[in-house]
């Protein structure tokens, strides 16, 4: 099943009243995978994965206190956009102004694991230094 | 005149149970009153938390002016913006901070790993209610 499905499977019971777009991208905010209700939320999706990768990188690197950042939520008037970090991707769900949150931190959970999937996909970066073949 | 030490214990009435923290701040990060257990410990959250609503109120402003010129029209929808920002729960393996506006402050509380999410917001708006009003009578003088 396409990756798309997959998150509008996960959303699906909350669509119209809750939920109105998923994404996954990377930390500078490159599309993976993208399911929205609406075009209207474009600029939103552009702006705030990079937005979470500085503050959830602070929160965790700085003197907090508080352990690893898991995930931020900031509600707006209009919007709740949920934000999970599953390094190196970013998980971003924005509900309504409305939603319910518990609802919103669910469909969260239902997302990270299908971007987790992806995650462990992913070739590992392999950081040794190559030995000189000369 | 606004009592920095009754405010003090006011939010020591919340440090109770799984809430480890609660600080009172101008939106730069300075504390005005806190109930923490060391002050080096409510100056950190204090500063990051200020650190964190300046950037996600920025992040909003910048969404809302892109949505209203995109469609040239002012649209409910995208009023994402300017003092729309109600609250950030930052969820962290070893406890979670909450920040909401009061006035032109911030209150932050924070919870051990224990804490339950509910519980927080509810001491939150609890202690908001509570500390709006007379906040907002001194807001004129503030910051």
């Amino acid at each position: 099943m396409p990756l798309e499905k997959l998150m509008e499977a996960a959303c699906k019971p909350y669509i119209g009243t809750d939920i109105e777009a998923t994404i996954i991208t990377d930390k500078d905010g490159i599309v993976v995978s993208k399911w929205t209700s609406t075009s209207n939320l474009d600029a939103i999706l552009e702006r705030f994965p990079s937005t979470f990768a500085v503050y959830s990188n602070q929160a965790s690197a700085s003197k907090l206190g508080l352990g690893r950042n898991r995930h931020i939520l900031s509600a707006y008037e209009a919007h709740q956009i949920l934000q999970i970090d599953v390094a190196p991707l970013i998980v971003t769900v924005v509900g309504t102004g409305e939603a319910n949150t518990g609802i919103l931190l669910e469909t969260g959970a239902k997302i990270e694991k299908i971007a987790q999937a992806i995650v462990q996909a992913l070739p590992q970066q392999d950081t040794r230094t190559q030995p000189n073949p000369t | 005149m606004l009592k920095p030490k009754v405010i003090s214990q006011v939010l020591a009435q919340v440090t109770t149970g799984t809430v480890t923290a609660a600080i009172l701040m101008n939106s730069s990060g300075s504390l005005l009153a806190f109930s923490a257990a060391t002050d080096e410990e409510a100056t950190t959250y204090a500063a990051i938390a200020a650190n964190i609503w300046t950037g996600y109120s920025r992040a909003g402003d910048t969404v809302a002016e892109k949505a209203i010129t995109t469609n040239n029209a002012y649209n409910k929808h995208d009023l994402v913006g300017k003092g729309q920002l109600n609250t950030i729960i930052v969820d962290c393996e070893n406890g979670t901070l909450l920040i909401t506006p009061i006035s032109h402050m911030l209150l932050c509380l924070v919870g051990n790993p224990e804490s339950n999410l509910g519980i927080l917001i509810a001491k939150l708006q609890a202690l908001r209610r509570h500390l709006s009003d007379p906040l907002e009578k001194v807001s004129e003088y503030s910051f």
